[in-house]
């Protein structure tokens, strides 16, 4: 590892990695750039950006109706992060502390559903999100976002929980519920910060339900607005990267102040499985 | 046990809140309509859609007490947005479809019968209203009939190709391409938009040479007919134009022709009446419809306002439809938002001069897509199949039949 | 007895709020859409039992078919090159850039995966673009004609993994770099003691120890590419032709195209097959249990 010699083959990885790492933002440089052209052609002339001019983004927030949606996205994520917190932290809890009859066998199913990809079930649940009138709701792009994802993750980490440490809370006289509420969602913390980081991406960038599912322009999320911006400003292109820049921003100063947890969170999930 | 009530409390607050998060949508009133309708304005324009119809749509609320909710479906999506919306509790009750979707809604039986709500002498000033009799019942009321699609050209480049008239015929038209490519360096002679996602570019790109060529859609008893010597004539004669380059190199990733065409990069395009008249291009001239074997004919949108059967309110519908197509209404829309040709009696041609003779001298020319089941579905296949066409994957014998088959044996 | 009673309680109501969501939207819709699979069903009429008959159809189905053959190409190029792509960056960064430049490149590597599918779709559908798109500049410069990237069958789908890879990278980064920080020094040391170069560490010790891990990527990659469709949606819709048309897509269009869900449900059965064979394989292949 204190391997610290430079020889060429080492030169010629760090020169592909740093072309890699570059590729990996020229396209969201070039988006902002973009943002700031009034541009009918692809070719991005420098003498175009103007940054000054924000007209692209006040026509993106005003006419095109994406403040709306980001308001969509907003709520949406920020329920789906508590809720499945709260669902999914209370299941792994029952999973990994309680015995009851049945526990490994439902926990199987919780682990089978996994396989499942949200493309098989996605008529179902349209046609029930119809008959339960709920299209064109939060409640049902948030619904989706829980899944047994987070119970298994979470589970996980519980094991680590010493059954002491509750044992002792109990003797000490303290109801079920603050067990779960004081002691257990503290020492669990880490893994909680994980799945939000989780939920917040998968929910924030999700597409094909919320495409499917909403027919309302209020309902749309901000991933539905953008796609529909293409198709209605085809040549627009400072206005279409004006709209991709909102929708990247967020997430992006997410990442920026969570960084830890979002590369911690993805190591615990592949490294747990 | 007091735990477990507490908990069991917990859950019920919970979910009850989840349910509450979401309900603000879900609700519909009797005196409520949602009114869908198309985006049609430039995507420049000062008033949008949105703003047309929401203030139109106020102006009915306030006389009849209602409220009218306006939505402006992009085209893209325009189809999977009907279907959902349709099955769902907030989807429209009076909307806007096209003659490729009538089938499959009035199959489903989702569109109401009008017949009733009209009068005999508001069914007389409507110039088309038998247009909308389909399939056995009125369950449309023609909105747009015009914006059909002719070839523009831009004079400026044909005058240095040394081509004085717009093209009238097929031949003419390959005379005029051969000459741009020989004369004007760079510019590509016929932007066709063949890259678009949606099929509807079959409308002006394919149908009127189709036509032209003598071909028919379907026949009287709803068979596919495209598969003939005139359908193999009229993809022939777009392959050559492909393989000659008239189309451009990048023909299958051109969403836009209005976009090279604007830019001075394009000889001719395809265009609809409406976009024609938003053309950058100062100076330039159009034919109606290209004669090819069989004379010249060219397709003519007839978009409908439909009412759906889920509506709680017909007869309000029916007033806001009446409303929606009155005189008043049709006078501004055609003003303001697009320039298309009367569709009562009342109305008088307030378009472009340009157009004036288009819609008197050739009106024969123009042409309604017919109504068959599945019209949209085997629209995308034969799309998708001239795209693969022109990128020199298929023979156009091999376009005609796959779609065929395709039709046969999965839409019919 | 009756504290047993108790708890058993107790786990009941915790897993409860998430079992009726399981069981709702996962379970329930499972056993719908089987059964919708068999019917045919356009939701605003009562489904209508056919048999086989959608299952026939699919197999008749050319663009099915397509669909099928597009999904399988696009796993055999995105799975191979983004793992070994991912595998190499974190090797490379873990042994020879352990400070604070490293840590900036992986950060660097990992925006695109913040990024939705539809944000960068939008974005390489402009800088792909065929007349005076960035890339197809670049490629001037060196003398290269313009690559119709997205309107030619034989490159869209092409175009399509491109972005993917450049999407998926920095994710599977993340693991292996986590893997490789797991992997104990001292293996290392004693390798090192016997002469062992960087390669030879890197292939006898560094790749074996990521056996787990390297089959987690390679399944989550394949599982992934069989529901490709964000992507493909916005960058071309599926064109030219059906050259870039997925599986899902192909789902999405019969269902909310075409108004044919019970052909849509038995698409999806077909994908949910897939997508079990492929776990049972890596479970055969790598002999490791799931969780």
């Amino acid at each position: 590892m204190e391997n610290k010699k430079w020889s060429i083959v080492s030169v010629i990885g760090l020169l592909l990695t740093i072309v890699f790492a570059v590729t990996c933002i020229a396209p969201f440089v070039y988006m902002i750039l973009m943002s700031f052209t009034q541009a009918q052609t692809l070719n991005l002339r420098f003498s175009d950006i103007d940054f000054s001019d924000l007209s692209n983004y006040s026509y993106v927030f005003g006419k095109s109706g994406f403040f709306g949606a980001l308001k969509n996205s907003a709520i949406v994520v920020v329920c789906s992060c508590l809720f499945n917190c709260i669902i999914s932290s209370m299941a792994a809890y029952g999973f990994e502390k309680k015995r009851f009859p049945g526990r490994e066998a439902i926990y199987n199913m919780y682990v089978a559903t996994m396989m499942i990809p949200g493309q098989v079930t996605m008529i179902p649940v349209f046609i029930i999100m119809k008959k339960l009138g709920l299209l064109n709701s939060y409640f049902s792009l948030i619904v989706l976002i829980i899944n047994a994802f987070g119970v298994l993750l979470i589970r996980s980490f519980m094991a680590g929980v010493p059954d002491e440490l509750l044992e002792a809370a109990k003797v000490d006289g303290c109801p079920e519920h603050k067990i779960f509420i004081k002691v257990v969602m503290p020492l669990i913390k880490p893994v909680l910060i994980s799945l939000v980081v989780f939920t917040f991406v998968s929910s924030w960038n999700d597409f094909l339900w919320p495409l499917v599912s909403t027919t309302d322009s209020s309902m749309y999320t901000l991933t539905v607005a953008l796609s529909l911006l293409k198709t209605q400003y085809t040549a627009n292109y400072g206005l279409i990267m004006a709209g991709a820049a909102v929708s990247f921003v967020f997430p992006f100063i997410l990442y920026v102040f969570l960084q830890k947890q979002f590369v911690e969170g993805i190591a615990l999930s592949g490294v747990k499985g | 046990m007091k735990q477990r009530i507490l908990a069991i409390t917990l859950v019920l607050i919970m979910l009850a809140s989840m349910m509450a998060g979401c309900g603000d949508s879900s609700e519909s009133e009797g005196n409520e309509l949602t009114l869908w309708m198309a985006p049609m304005a430039s995507s420049d324009a000062a008033v949008t859609d949105q703003e047309f119809w929401t203030e139109v749509g106020n102006e009915f609320g306030a006389a009849h007490d209602c409220t009218v909710k306006v939505e402006i479906i992009p085209w893209d999506s325009y189809e999977e947005k009907y279907l959902t919306g349709v099955t769902s509790t907030d989807g429209p009750d009076i909307g806007w479809l096209y003659m490729e979707m009538f089938y499959d809604y009035i199959e489903m039986g989702a569109l109401a019968d009008l017949n009733d709500y009209f009068t005999e002498e508001d069914k007389a000033n409507y110039l088309y209203y038998d247009m909308g009799n389909i399939l056995g019942g009125q369950y449309a009321l023609p909105f747009i009939v015009g914006n059909p699609r002719i070839l523009v050209a831009n004079m400026d480049i044909l005058a240095q190709a040394g081509v004085e008239a717009v093209p009238t015929n097929w031949d003419e038209l390959t005379a005029a391409c051969d000459a741009v490519l020989a004369n004007c360096p760079g510019i590509t002679p016929l932007a066709l938009e063949w890259g678009s996602s949606h099929y509807g570019s079959l409308n002006g790109s394919f149908w009127p040479f189709f036509w032209s060529a003598g071909g028919e859609i379907v026949d009287a008893e709803g068979n596919l007919t495209i598969n003939t010597a005139e359908g193999l004539e009229a993809l022939t004669f777009m392959n050559e134009m492909a393989q000659k380059g008239y189309l451009g190199t990048s023909v299958t990733s051109c969403d836009d022709a209005r976009v090279p065409f604007n830019n001075g990069q394009a000889a001719f395009i395809v265009s609809d009446t409406g976009n024609a008249l938003q053309s950058d291009v100062a100076n330039w001239d159009y034919v109606t419809a290209l004669s090819g074997a069989q004379d010249a004919e060219t397709m003519v949108a007839a978009d409908s306002l439909v009412m759906f059967e889920s509506c709680e309110n017909k007869e309000l519908a029916a007033e806001l439809i009446k409303y929606l197509t009155s005189t008043e209404v049709m006078t501004k829309y055609h003003q303001t938002i697009t320039d298309q040709p009367p569709i009562t009696v009342d109305e008088e041609y307030s378009g472009s001069e340009v157009f004036a003779d288009l819609f008197t001298k050739d009106s024969d020319m123009l042409r309604a897509l017919p109504v068959f089941k599945g019209a949209s579905s085997m629209y995308d296949s034969l799309y998708k199949n001239i795209q693969s066409m022109l990128l020199g994957e298929l023979t156009p014998e091999e376009v005609l039949t796959k779609t065929t088959e395709y039709y046969d044996s999965n839409l019919k | 007895m009756k504290q047993r009673r108790l708890e058993a309680m107790h786990g009941y109501t915790y897993i409860l709020p998430s079992l009726i969501l399981i069981v709702c939207f996962s379970i329930i819709p499972i056993f719908m859409s089987a059964f919708f699979s068999f019917t045919e069903y356009n939701v605003m009429n009562p489904p209508k039992l056919v048999g086989m008959d959608n299952y026939e159809k699919i197999l008749q189905d050319e663009y099915v078919r397509e669909a099928l053959i597009n999904t399988l190409k696009y796993v055999v190029i995105t799975v191979p090159i983004q793992t070994i792509l991912a595998l190499v960056f974190a090797a490379f960064i873990a042994v020879k850039m352990q400070n604070k430049a490293g840590e900036f490149l992986r950060s660097v590597m990992f925006i695109p995966v913040i990024a939705s599918a539809v944000t960068s779709g939008t974005i390489w559908r402009t800088i792909l673009g065929t007349d005076g798109g960035i890339v197809n500049n670049i490629l001037g410069v060196f003398g290269i004609d313009a690559i119709n990237w997205l309107g030619d069958s034989r490159t869209s789908l092409i175009s399509i993994c491109i972005v993917a890879i450049w999407k998926n990278v920095g994710y599977f980064l993340v693991i292996f770099y986590a893997g490789i920080m797991d992997v104990p020094k001292s293996l290392y040391e004693a390798a090192r003691v016997d002469g062992a170069n960087m390669f030879q560490q890197f292939f006898r010790i560094t790749l074996p120890m990521l056996k787990p891990i390297t089959s987690l990527v390679v399944t989550l990659g394949i599982i992934w590419s069989f529901q490709v469709f964000d992507l493909s949606y916005q960058m071309t819709g599926g064109g030219p032709g059906y050259s870039s048309v997925t599986i899902v897509m192909a789902i999405y269009n019969a269902a909310f195209k075409n108004y044919k869900m019970g052909y849509a449900c038995a698409l999806a059965m077909v994908l949910l097959v897939i997508v079990l064979l492929i776990n049972a394989l890596k479970q055969h292949v790598f002999g490791e249990k799931e969780g």
